[in-house]
């Protein structure tokens, strides 16, 4: 088979025909610190430092098909969503990844005010109420700045040939609101207040879609990230799931799709009692993204016709791991989720920060390895 | 009428729950009994967990109903206790301060009649070890959700050993990237996948049925 560029390797993946071999694209968050010789600190914070940081691990491990999500990542871009972070450098050491602290930043009756004031206007004032030192003038002025950031990095990539998958970043909104009430208070509102949360999530749909859409329009990356951290098994029955998260799901996806995007769905934790509902999502134009705790074997089962998958090398090999172990787990994921195309081999989640530079580099060989399509 | 409560907390009607646990709590009813049937509720919730008839927003609230009843029939219970089956140290190791994971287990161990001291998050190995020290638990639960965690977990137990500890406490680990490996790196006795999990090698330790 003739040589593929990195961007049809890619997207003749997603849409579900053999490339000329398995592509393979690890999510680089914080790994690229460490690896590139900086503190998290500094990665997350000085954006120039952050970038000949990523350049060097790229270059430094021989590189890959494309970034995931848009590199690096920034310390300020989390701070535009209504949550507290730890951060490295600030609570805690300067070389420690950043954490989410939980805590229910919203109140039961602002279930209200998003249904009748407007997911927008909710997230407005929730991020005054997190973040009172923002001025809102300055807030927009961060917010367009990131975005440039993000945008020449993106170009840079493109012109090197390297494709960004995601060029804009939500989540489900059962995943947002968990967020804001904590995973312990939702989980309680969804007994004890069902309707309100169904009222919320229906007004917030469309504006995420929205807000998706138009986010990675002429970015230049190939579509949207979509997470789905708590929305699965791990955290609600399936009689939640088809209430609380598939109507959402199909109708931000639908817009997407529409749009001429395709969708990354980044989704963490344990999706497999949830593989068939996700038939219901457009034919060669997502990508399934788990973190090796769903079941990638089943899902190449329910899906493999339907879905591009990837993944889902887990993080505990990669820190624990030897070189021989990844190769392993590797040519595995390769010969049977690879089978006849639709794969991309992927860490599970983020790239942990302290992978062993060796088990990530026999993650990146094993696709010259195993995985050259005749 | 005697398992009425344990199967309205099983069904997970707090309001009832509540409504009969005041109801009988000022009929003079003996509010350990009242604990007791709760409890009972609560090992369906958790079988129905296991069966995967329920999840984490069920255990969740369940969790919440028992709590709001222990604290209608705390003043009835005027200093008694209700009988436990061994004490448990556990927090999130130094470092990490991811806690959802650990507050689920914590009050699943209480439901199952654990005595539970909660050292939170970002729990250095010195707290671990005083706390097992000041009340002689028999178990340590450590908490994690970062593969950077890893270390100081092992940190803990090195700490626990050098106190002279180690022969006294089984140690047990969860998370989610815990696992066989991460059981072994860090030396602790037992890794826990899930919060019925940890009951279970709780209890085993014990001795307890």
């Amino acid at each position: 088979m003739p040589e593929m560029t990195h961007r049809e390797r890619i997207e003749a993946a997603i849409a579900l025909r053999k490339p000329d071999r398995v592509p393979v694209a690890p999510l680089i968050l914080q790994f690229a610190s460490r690896f590139g010789g900086i503190t998290c600190q500094d990665y997350l914070f000085d954006g120039e430092k952050g970038e000949v940081a990523v350049e060097k691990t790229f270059d430094g491990l021989g590189g890959w098909d494309a970034w995931p999500l848009f590199v690096p990542i920034q310390g300020r871009s989390l701070t535009m969503r209504p949550i507290k972070y730890r951060f490295p450098g600030q609570e805690l050491g300067v070389d420690s990844s950043y954490q989410v602290v939980e805590e229910p930043y919203m109140q039961p009756e602002d279930y209200d005010v998003i249904a009748n004031e407007g997911y927008g206007a909710f997230f407005k004032s929730l991020h005054r109420r997190v973040y009172p030192e923002y001025r809102s003038e300055e807030l927009g002025a961060v917010r367009t700045q990131l975005r440039e950031f993000q945008l020449r990095n993106m170009k840079k990539w493109e012109d090197r040939g390297i494709p960004t998958i995601s060029g804009a970043m939500i989540q489900t909104p059962l995943d947002d609101l968990i967020q804001y009430r904590s995973m312990k208070e939702l989980a309680t509102d969804l007994f004890r207040r069902p309707d309100k949360v169904l009222k919320a999530i229906e007004v917030m749909t469309p504006v995420l879609a929205e807000t998706g859409k138009r986010g990675a329009q002429g970015s230049g990356a190939m579509g949207v990230w979509l997470g789905g951290l708590r929305s699965n098994s791990s955290f609600l029955s399936l009689k939640q799931f088809e209430k609380f998260v598939l109507p959402s799901l199909v109708t931000i996806v639908n817009t997407i799709v529409d749009s001429g995007q395709i969708v990354y769905l980044h989704f963490d934790q344990d999706w497999t009692p949830n593989l068939p509902y996700l038939k219901e999502l457009p034919k060669g134009k997502c990508i399934l993204a788990t973190d090796g705790t769903t079941d990638l074997v089943k899902a190449k089962e329910i899906l493999g016709d339907h879905m591009c998958l990837m993944g889902d090398v887990p993080a505990t090999l990669l820190t624990l791991g030897t070189p021989e172990e990844v190769d392993e787990y590797c040519r595995q994921r390769i010969e049977i989720v690879g089978a006849g195309g639709g794969y991309i081999l992927s860490s599970g989640c983020e790239l942990p920060i302290d992978s062993k530079p060796e088990n990530v580099r026999a993650m990146l060989e094993s696709v010259e390895k195993y995985g050259r399509y005749s | 009428m005697a398992d009425k409560l344990a199967d309205l907390l099983c069904e997970l009607e707090e309001d009832a729950v509540l409504a009969q646990a005041r109801e009988r709590v000022s009929r003079g009813d003996d509010p350990l009994e009242i604990i007791e049937e709760c409890r009972r509720g609560m090992e369906t919730v958790g079988r129905r967990f296991e069966n995967k008839e329920y999840f984490i927003t069920e255990l969740i609230m369940a969790g919440e109903i028992f709590g709001a009843v222990m604290e209608i029939v705390e003043p009835a219970l005027k200093g008694r206790q209700a009988a436990t089956i061994g004490k448990i140290v556990v927090g999130t190791v130094q470092g990490d301060i991811h806690d959802i994971g650990k507050n689920i287990v914590r009050t699943m161990l209480r439901c199952s009649g654990f005595e539970v001291y909660d050292l939170g998050v970002d729990v250095p190995p010195e707290k671990f070890v005083e706390k097992i020290k000041e009340v002689g638990a028999p178990l340590v639960g450590l908490s994690a959700l970062m593969t950077t965690s890893f270390n100081p977990m092992k940190e803990t137990v090195e700490a626990i050993a050098s106190a002279g500890l180690r022969d006294k406490v089984k140690i047990l680990i969860g998370g989610g990237p815990v696992n066989e490996k991460v059981r072994e790196f860090v030396g602790a006795d037992a890794f826990g996948k899930d919060v019925t999990t940890a009951i279970e090698l709780g209890r085993n330790y014990l001795g307890v049925k």
